[in-house]
């Protein structure tokens, strides 16, 4: 019976989603359409951070060059949907070339090389003025998404393609995660030796891991440059890495809905705050700081502790 | 070849102020275990505030300087307290976005109340003078002698005080460390505070050599964890050696390729060392858990 509430409730927010852009203004949908690839992006790290236990400290590199891929396949007048395919095939390959690399080193080396590798390509895109245009940015040309969505305006385009996204991401990581290799992801995050001592090579599947975030977090940046038109090497910050550590955090690591509940809840302050003006940022600041520390099993962990601990006492008295 | 000599002495000079951030940075790593991301920003506001005393008190630049670095150093103490060592005990992907967040505060109040505008300290040890081919000035034997002394006497401090010696047993096991009744919670704010003074002297040293934008912090930190990478976490030494290091081999690739380029070397470096040799470049490397 709950289970099929639970469904009923699904589906609706779903239509919800999707009869948005016919709803409401343009701006409430640019918010939205944020929420959407920040959702994505989170799952990419939840991935990573919360299911296979793997510390990155690079991922706004899979975002920018993402983002870059994308603009440039676009301004080439590609359908939307091949320049986000051929982003998540360059996601995937430099996932799996940083991974090969790296993931063997200590947990500590890993999180500054990815770092690393991260700050190198901001320098190139910051150099590479013929190809990236440099600090001015990239500015994308609105193209067609492809598929069936060639009749609506642009931004309801990248926001339909964008629900149906997010929505094959979070199918896709949920049967991975109930999956046999889901499963042996876990079993690294909890006790790598163990995991090994059993004969999984832990190596291997944290790349595959790696590299499947990587084509995922590319697609948010590619979604991203789709959607704001426009390509900064700011992208590949590392306030950009910090932003998916965050959402991670904010949901609860490790949770299937965590990211939902991340990108939410970030968005959602971030814009929140855009009326306080220049204080924006100081006021993020404190509230980050706040919620990291009171909260640090997240949302969705802490809700969890919560309702344990009510039938816990339920069951003494 | 004069050329040579003298981006070697520029180097030399740039190379000592990362050791100095790299040093306080290491110190934090290596005793509270923990990637303290406004290290940076400790930098950054001690150029800062030596530049506002100048500018609105008329202060002359040495009394700029010691007034500032005890200004970082109360501001360190205060984030200490409030912020990493309570974060300390968290997981440490928390604890490195809390002190993340110290940063963002610190950087925007900064861009609050500076502007994005670069800034210039001047200092009265602009004297240039020269040495064989090589032009130098008096500010940069200043940095370079402070940053071998302070390098130094933290070295010493870490390795042969009864101080340095509670700071390494709390970094090797916390729990045992306060059984034999060592008060962990101060030596983590003593820690903290030390690598919160080493980068306001570096801050306040190199603020009279380059220009000062908010942004800086950042730029200089992430070069400084691949330099406490390069060195190994936790080693004095090794972040001397690696600052040292960095700094030569950004200013002589000036040479050869164009200055917007030097940025990525250290990460060129970082992940070509890690490649051949994964334990760093000095040092065994620690159980460092993140």
């Amino acid at each position: 019976m709950k289970r099929t509430w639970t469904r009923i409730t699904i589906a609706v927010a779903l239509v919800l989603v999707v009869a948005f852009p016919f709803l409401t203004n343009a701006y409430i949908l640019g918010i939205a359409q944020a929420m959407l690839l920040y959702f994505i992006y989170a799952m990419a790290m939840n991935l990573l951070m919360g299911y296979t236990g793997i510390r990155s400290f690079g991922q706004a590199g899979f975002w920018g060059v993402g983002a870059y891929v994308t603009g440039l396949m676009m301004n080439m007048h590609q359908y939307g949907i091949l320049s986000l395919l051929g982003a998540m095939i360059i996601g995937a390959v430099l996932g799996l070339a940083v991974g090969m690399l790296s993931l063997r080193l200590q947990s500590v080396y890993f999180f500054i090389t990815t770092l690393g590798v991260s700050e190198m390509l901001r320098v190139i895109a910051i150099n590479w003025m013929p190809v990236t245009r440099g600090p001015m940015g990239l500015m994308v040309q609105p193209t067609s998404m492809g598929l069936f969505l060639g009749r609506f305006e642009y931004q309801t385009q990248v926001y339909l393609l964008s629900v149906l996204l997010a929505v094959l991401c979070f199918l896709g990581l949920r049967t991975l995660m109930r999956s046999h290799t889901g499963k042996i992801l876990m079993s690294i995050r909890d006790s790598e030796p163990l995991a090994d001592s059993v004969g999984v090579n832990p190596t291997a599947y944290k790349v595959f891991a790696f590299a499947t975030a990587g084509a995922i977090t590319a697609l948010s940046g590619g979604l991203n440059a789709m959607a704001y038109r426009i390509v900064v090497p700011d992208f590949l910050s590392m306030q950009y890495t910090t932003i998916g550590l965050l959402m991670v955090l904010i949901g609860g690591s490790g949770e299937l809905w965590g990211p939902l509940f991340g990108a939410l809840i970030y968005v959602g302050f971030n814009e929140g705050l855009r009326s306080i003006g220049e204080f924006r940022l100081v006021i993020f600041a404190l509230i980050m700081i706040l919620v990291v520390m009171l909260f640090p099993k997240g949302l969705i962990g802490t809700l969890k502790q919560q309702t344990n601990k009510i039938k816990q006492r339920k069951q003494q008295t | 070849m004069d050329i040579v000599l003298q981006q070697a002495a520029n180097g030399l000079v740039l190379g000592m102020s990362y050791a100095l951030v790299a040093t306080g940075l290491t110190l934090v790593f290596g005793v509270l275990r923990m990637m303290n991301l406004s290290h940076g920003e400790l930098y950054m506001l001690g150029a800062y505030i030596l530049s506002a005393l100048m500018q609105y008190l008329g202060l002359p630049y040495v009394v700029g300087c010691v007034l500032s670095v005890l200004l970082v150093a109360l501001i360190g103490y205060f984030f200490g307290m409030t912020v990493v060592q309570p974060a300390s005990h968290l997981e440490p992907i928390n604890a490195m976005l809390a002190t993340f967040g110290v940063s963002t505060l610190l950087s925007n109040l900064v861009l609050l109340i500076f502007k994005a505008t670069p800034r210039m300290v001047s200092s009265p040890f602009q004297v240039v003078f020269q040495i064989g081919p090589v032009f130098l000035t008096i500010q940069k034997l200043i940095v370079v002698g402070m940053g071998l002394l302070l390098n130094l006497g933290v070295y010493l401090v870490i390795h042969h005080t009864t101080f340095g010696k509670m700071i390494w047993a709390i970094s090797e096991q916390r729990t045992a460390a306060e059984i034999v009744g060592i008060d962990t919670k101060r030596m983590h704010n003593l820690a903290f505070t030390m690598g919160a003074v080493l980068a306001a002297i570096s801050g306040v040293l190199v603020s009279a050599l380059y220009s000062l934008a908010p942004n800086m912090g950042s730029g200089i930190m992430t070069k400084c964890f691949a330099i406490v990478v390069l060195g190994g976490l936790g080693s004095i030494p090794g972040a001397i050696i690696g600052g040292l290091l960095l700094g030569l081999a950004e200013s002589l690739f000036t040479i050869i390729i164009p200055s917007q380029w030097t940025p990525a070397i250290a990460f060129v470096l970082l992940i070509v060392l890690l490649i051949l040799k994964p334990e760093g470049l000095i040092g065994k490397s620690k159980g460092v858990k993140l």
